[in-house]
């Protein structure tokens, strides 16, 4: 009986006894709440006014990275962060969020001329600028996942734009096309990661691509300039990603075979391609090569110690190069850039691919400040695992439009397959090219070779073709750099990479069985 | 039994009594003083140290070297990750070469469940790099490699500037996803 009642008193005392030991501030007794924001840790203080418990108002605005406005005279205190605003009044239960408004249950109070706000209106303001599904919550603490878009790219093939949001899990997602200029995609409770911004494309069918993000949203505008045919959209794996295929309208990809033989750009393997689909060079040889040279424009890529530009040594040595496959080559030279202008790299890939160029071959030359270094170097992708993460999403798109009308089982296995001898296919062509590069490099100039390396260069990745990246010589010696200054000794660099194509074209041709193609010179 | 009940509810009324007068004290005057900013860390004995390495460019700028240094242990992973980033900053001792610009600094490092590192550096990173691949491969893997081999929390590291992705540092290596470690710069 006594200890029922001793039970039940100890119910009753424990909650005030409870509440006395936070109020405590007098005593001095503070507790945190952590905030988790990605990659963000910030720890917030814990004030205990009366049964209620606050936090200071500056220090969340200032996790929240918000404008904080302080209206002293009408005793507002808002908080502002892109797209909402959070409205208090002192002493004032009303929250206004937008147009919306909630009942707080404690007033935001000012002590010591410091606004206090209660924590739930630091829930409700996460909430208003993370949304609901992002944020977990713990007892003192909460966590906000990484923004789930973590990725947006685009790149353009003869046929059609291919636009791809990666995401960090798989989010709902639809896409409008009601209007003919513009498709609007909206992934539910998705946030763009800050690195997703406008994107400028103007490849004649899809002029812009523009994110903008709701609160319990993101969207993306896609602007067409050209007349489109059909949108396909597809949901892929590893990483999750949303993948929007805008096709040309038929009788402009029509116009456009005539000038390109037909061919898909995503170009598999020639060993399970159907004849008539194969790629351009298995029946024609290599006709198009296209020739990047590094940087330009605002990026002047490394700067010798007398103050030679990488930007313009390398376009000159690619115009050496351009003019000496014209002369003596049966084939095709696109150039990435012509004179001293920026140019995106994924813009240098999308050129290449849409060209359906047969290689890629990327120009520039090398800096390491302080060090001795000297010499050339030429890279390629490899299955490294530091090259293949990018690689393989790149490559494995590209097998998804091929494998259309195939059922998923197959395709499962087929996918395999074919990424497999896809990358094996592409990786031992890019390393042939390199070696051919490094071995006339060699024979010409009279410095130190570095041998044929991989890397997850940037331009190399989603090239449809073999690609090489060289780097000629070390601008930041300053040995290296005078003879860079010499017209003489750039033309030799051109002389000894138009050697290695030409070869590389040769061995190529060689090996399906074509006779001609080689060097007319 | 009996007294024991009452002295509770003694107790007990005079507790009711002594909260009741703190919150009307509390509502009539609102008079809270604030506590002082939260305590500091604890701070582990000065003693607790373990040494890790920390990759530098050689002087042929063809591969990264490790150097040992002692850090001082700390409570966690991350607040040990951030002391090799700054001993990394520092730059080697000798023989090898920094790979890290002047004027770039640490501004925060998180680690994610699955083992990523995400290392947020200030603009210097990118605005006093000064470009060519080379010296860009050796920043970006002297970061990747220096936090990867000391501590196998970390599997991936995602480098950032001014909290956000970069798509390269110098134009060449791509920097959009987490970057696995490159124990070997070997060409042939
Ligand atoms: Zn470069």
């Amino acid at each position: 009986m006594s200890m029922a009642i001793n039970s039940r008193l100890i119910g009753l005392l424990a909650p005030l006894l409870f509440s006395l030991l936070l109020v405590g501030p007098a005593s001095g007794g503070t507790s945190e709440f952590i905030l988790h924001l990605e990659e963000r840790k910030v720890v917030l203080s814990i004030y205990s006014l009366g049964q209620a418990e606050y936090l200071p108002m500056t220090q969340v605005v200032e996790a929240l990275e918000g404008r904080f406005i302080w209206n002293k005279k009408e005793k507002q205190i808002s908080l502002t962060f892109a797209g909402t605003s959070l409205v208090l009044k002192e002493g004032e239960r009303q929250l206004l969020v937008g147009d919306k408004a909630f009942r707080l249950r404690h007033p935001p109070q000012v002590v010591e001329g410091r606004p206090l706000v209660p924590l739930e209106f630091l829930k409700l303001a996460l909430v208003a600028k993370y949304g609901e599904g992002q944020i977990t919550w713990e007892s003192r603490a909460a966590r906000v996942s990484p923004a789930p878009l973590r990725l947006l790219r685009y790149r353009s093939y003869p046929d059609y734009t291919r636009i791809v949001l990666e995401m960090t899990f798989p989010l709902g997602f639809s896409v409008s096309e009601a209007d003919p200029r513009r498709l609007i995609l909206e992934v539910k409770g998705g946030r763009f990661s800050p690195g997703i911004q406008r994107q400028e494309v103007g490849d004649g069918l899809v002029k812009t691509i523009e994110p903008k993000q709701e609160p319990d949203r993101a969207v993306l505008y896609v602007a067409i300039e050209g007349k489109r045919g059909p949108i396909k959209t597809f949901l892929l794996k590893d990483p999750d990603r949303i993948v929007i295929d805008i096709h040309r309208s038929p009788d402009v990809s029509a116009k456009a075979a005539e000038t390109s033989p037909k061919g898909t750009s995503s170009r598999p393997p020639p060993a399970l391609q159907p004849g008539k689909d194969a790629p351009s060079f298995t029946s024609k040889g290599l006709r198009t090569i296209v020739i990047d040279p590094g940087h330009g424009g605002k990026d002047s890529g490394a700067v010798g110690s007398s103050g030679l530009k990488e930007k313009d040594v390398v376009l000159d040595i690619g115009l050496r190069l351009k003019r000496l496959i014209e002369e003596r080559l049966p084939a095709k030279v696109v150039m990435t850039r012509s004179e001293d202008v920026f140019v995106p790299l994924e813009e240098r890939t999308s050129m290449a691919n849409q060209t359906k160029a047969d290689f890629f071959i990327s120009i520039h030359v090398n800096a390491a400040p302080r060090s001795r270094a000297v010499g050339f170097e030429t890279f390629f992708l490899s299955k490294e695992p530091s090259d293949n993460d990018a690689r393989a999403s790149a490559l494995r798109e590209n097998m998804v439009v091929s494998l259309e009308g195939v059922s998923p089982k197959e395709m499962a296995s087929l996918h395999a397959i074919l990424w497999d001898l896809a990358q094996t296919m592409y990786i031992q062509e890019s390393s042939e090219l390199a070696e051919m590069v490094q071995e006339e490099l060699d024979k010409i100039l009279k410095v130190e070779n570095r041998g044929i390396k991989t890397a997850p260069f940037f331009v190399l990745m989603g090239a449809a073709m073999p690609s090489v990246l060289v780097e000629t010589a070390f601008i930041s010696n300053p040995e290296e750099e005078r003879k860079l200054r010499d017209d003489a000794y750039r033309q030799r660099v051109a002389e000894a990479l138009y050697v290695a194509i030409s070869r590389f074209k040769a061995r190529y041709e060689r090996r399906l069985g074509m006779g001609g193609g080689g060097p007319t010179s | 039994m009996r007294s024991r009940r009452r002295w509770l509810l003694i107790f007990f009324a005079l507790l009711v009594v002594g909260v009741a007068g703190f919150f009307l004290g509390q509502e009539m005057g609102k008079k809270v003083s604030l506590p002082p900013s939260p305590p500091p860390p604890i701070a582990l004995p000065p003693e607790a140290k373990r040494a890790v390495k920390l990759f530098f460019a050689t002087v042929q700028a063809d591969s990264l070297k490790e150097e040992v240094r002692e850090i001082p242990k700390a409570a966690s992973v991350v607040e040990e990750a951030r002391e090799v980033i700054a001993e990394l900053i520092k730059g080697p001792a000798q023989d090898l070469l920094p790979t890290i610009p002047v004027g770039a600094e640490l501004k925060q490092l998180f680690i994610d469940p699955r083992g990523v590192a995400y290392v947020d550096f200030n603009r210097e990173l990118q605005d006093r790099h000064p470009g060519g691949s080379a010296g860009e491969l050796l920043t970006i893997y002297s970061i990747v490699d220096s936090l990867t081999t000391n501590f196998s929390e970390i599997k991936r590291v995602q480098i950032l500037v001014e909290g956000a992705e970069i798509p390269t540092l110098a134009g060449h290596i791509d920097t959009r996803r987490p970057l696995s470690p490159r124990l070997s710069f070997e060409g042939r």
